[in-house]
């Protein structure tokens, strides 16, 4: 795919995002509360923008640095981590202090897992992909769980945190839309900066080390600033499985291989996905909003798989 | 002029496999490693590449070189004439008239807008050989390169070598094709018990000396017919 195209593609993503901005105003201007709501959905909608631009960036950069195409944020045991954090902080914190405490405690539990992330790597002695997986794959084990056990001692607050880790928006203060959009940002920019590394690692680590890469670092680097973005993600706006996956998948489907235009197309496209299904859960047929995980995973699924099977004859 | 040398070497992944090995090589020269399995020549171009680092002794190498590994990656994206294109700064000096001839070499012209991922095992091997000639390297390094190829992409590979030493060059070639190290190799090195010597083409040809190596005598035409 050449320059032209990655601009097209760049401006449907900004248009399909303008358009929804747009349809804003019509939603909100006959309800009372005008202004109140008007602030609600701009968090609203500036979270999850945020939120699927931190999953595509990290998603893409994730298959890129573990040369692995099943790698996303939550593969490596960070989004187990923000949930046991939060569970804890709906245990302990009380209901009146749980705006503030729930995402401080998701924060920490992912900074934490990413701590031990590090660590474990380190220990192994090898930042190979496969041991980074291995080693994310038990600590999502253990963090899952441990938030089990703690959701039986919360008792009756289970279905509460359910719901809150499987996706929700409306939770966020404007504080947090704004770090979590500034996160991205900042994110994407630090990510893209290793874009030669992430097409060098993606062949092999002999060709990374001919690059004069110092790999088991490069990985490491990488693999912590996602931790650190998917915790935020997460500390936002709960566990949303599945875009960061598909969307760089897609990306590639198009075309856009290097990574110097995929963790941007893929950042914007995770976002536009998750604005979409935000708008589709906030009009949803039951009397309550779904969990935008449910709509992410209920559309991205039988998609991806749709996508999978229309290209059988060629290798993802 | 020297290009790699070893000075005392000693190298392994947990516990030394090559102890104290001392030898060099020189540019215009394309030389081989030969060895059983196991016996650590995978484990010496590790340590040749900089990938791995020596239990003891001191390694010196040229800073332009490139490796081609037996793996392939798992997950490759990547069109064929991107990898072939995608080289470090210091040494992406050719120009498309070189790279086309590569490509046309090892008969992957018509391959070279195709992702990796779509071609054969035997294709994606010779995707990695050509990257290492459309480029300006003074040491490349090739972990048993004869793998998947057929006859005449053989003789391709050998005649891209031959004009890579003639340029100034060094190749560094593992392998177990004892006829066809003895036949372009200028220089021989023999792994196994732990060390690495080296060893001459009429070495080659004696009976007991190869049954030393490998426990079986084997015969090694040393000379094309």
């Amino acid at each position: 795919m050449n320059r032209r195209s990655h601009r097209r593609l760049f401006l449907v993503f900004a248009t399909v995002i303008v358009v929804i901005l747009a349809t804003l105003p019509s939603v909100v201007s006959t309800q009372p509360y005008r202004d109140m709501l008007w602030t609600l959905q701009c968090v609203r909608i500036v979270v999850a923008l945020s939120c699927g631009m931190i999953l595509g960036s990290t998603g893409a950069a994730l298959q890129g640095a573990l040369s692995n195409p099943l790698a996303d944020p939550y593969i490596l045991g960070v989004s187990a981590g923000a949930g046991l954090g939060a569970t804890i902080a709906i245990a302990c914190v009380s209901p009146l202090y749980l705006s503030v405490g729930l995402p401080i405690g998701a924060l920490l539990g992912s900074l934490i897992t990413t701590g031990i992330l590090a660590v474990g790597i380190r220990s192994i002695g090898s930042a190979n992909s496969t041991s980074a997986i291995l080693v994310g794959v038990s600590i999502n084990a253990l963090f899952s769980a441990l938030t089990m056990v703690m959701m039986f001692l919360v008792g009756p607050k289970i279905s509460w945190v359910m719901l809150w880790l499987m996706g929700d928006f409306s939770q966020a203060s404007v504080l947090q839309s704004v770090i979590t959009l500034a996160s991205a940002v900042i994110g994407i920019g630090l990510l893209s900066r290793f874009s030669t590394h992430l097409d060098a690692l993606t062949l092999g680590d002999d060709i990374a080390h001919a690059f004069g890469i110092p790999v088991n670092r490069a990985r490491l680097h990488i693999i912590t600033i996602c931790s650190i973005l998917a915790g935020i993600s997460v500390a936002s706006g709960g566990m949303i499985g599945f875009v960061g996956l598909i969307t760089p998948h897609l990306c590639r489907q198009l075309g856009i291989v290097h990574h110097r235009h995929l963790i941007l197309l893929s950042a914007l496209g995770s976002g536009t996905l998750l604005l979409l299904c935000d708008r589709l859960a906030s009009v949803s047929i039951f009397s309550t909003a779904l969990p935008i995980g449910v709509v992410t995973a209920l559309i991205g699924a039988p998609f991806f798989i749709g996508l999978l099977y229309s290209r059988r004859h060629d290798s993802l | 002029m020297t290009a790699f040398e070893f000075k005392n070497v000693t190298i392994g992944y947990t516990h030394p496999v090559l102890t104290n090995i001392s030898v060099r090589g020189d540019a215009n020269s394309l030389i081989s490693i030969i060895g059983p399995n196991g016996s650590g020549k995978t484990l010496f171009l590790n340590a040749l590449a900089g990938l791995i680092t020596p239990i003891s002794g001191d390694i010196r190498r040229p800073a332009r070189m490139a490796w081609k590994s037996t793996h392939l990656p798992r997950f490759c994206p990547f069109r064929v004439t991107d990898i072939v294109r995608f080289h470090p700064k210091a040494v992406s000096g050719f120009d498309a008239a070189c790279v086309s001839d590569v490509l046309n070499t090892f008969n992957l012209t018509h391959l070279s807008t195709h992702p990796l991922e779509r071609l054969s095992h035997g294709e994606q091997h010779r995707v990695f050989l050509a990257r290492l000639f459309c480029a300006n390297y003074d040491m490349i390094i090739l972990d048993e390169p004869l793998n998947g190829l057929d006859p005449i992409q053989t003789i391709r590979l050998n005649n891209q070598l031959a004009g890579f030493c003639q340029r100034g060059g060094i190749a560094v070639v593992s392998g177990h094709n004892l006829d066809w190290v003895a036949q372009h190799s200028t220089k021989i090195f023999a792994a196994g018990n732990g060390q690495l010597i080296p060893i001459t083409n009429d070495d080659l040809a004696k009976e007991y000396f190869v049954q030393s190596w490998y426990d079986r005598p084997l015969s090694v035409k040393t000379h094309l017919q």
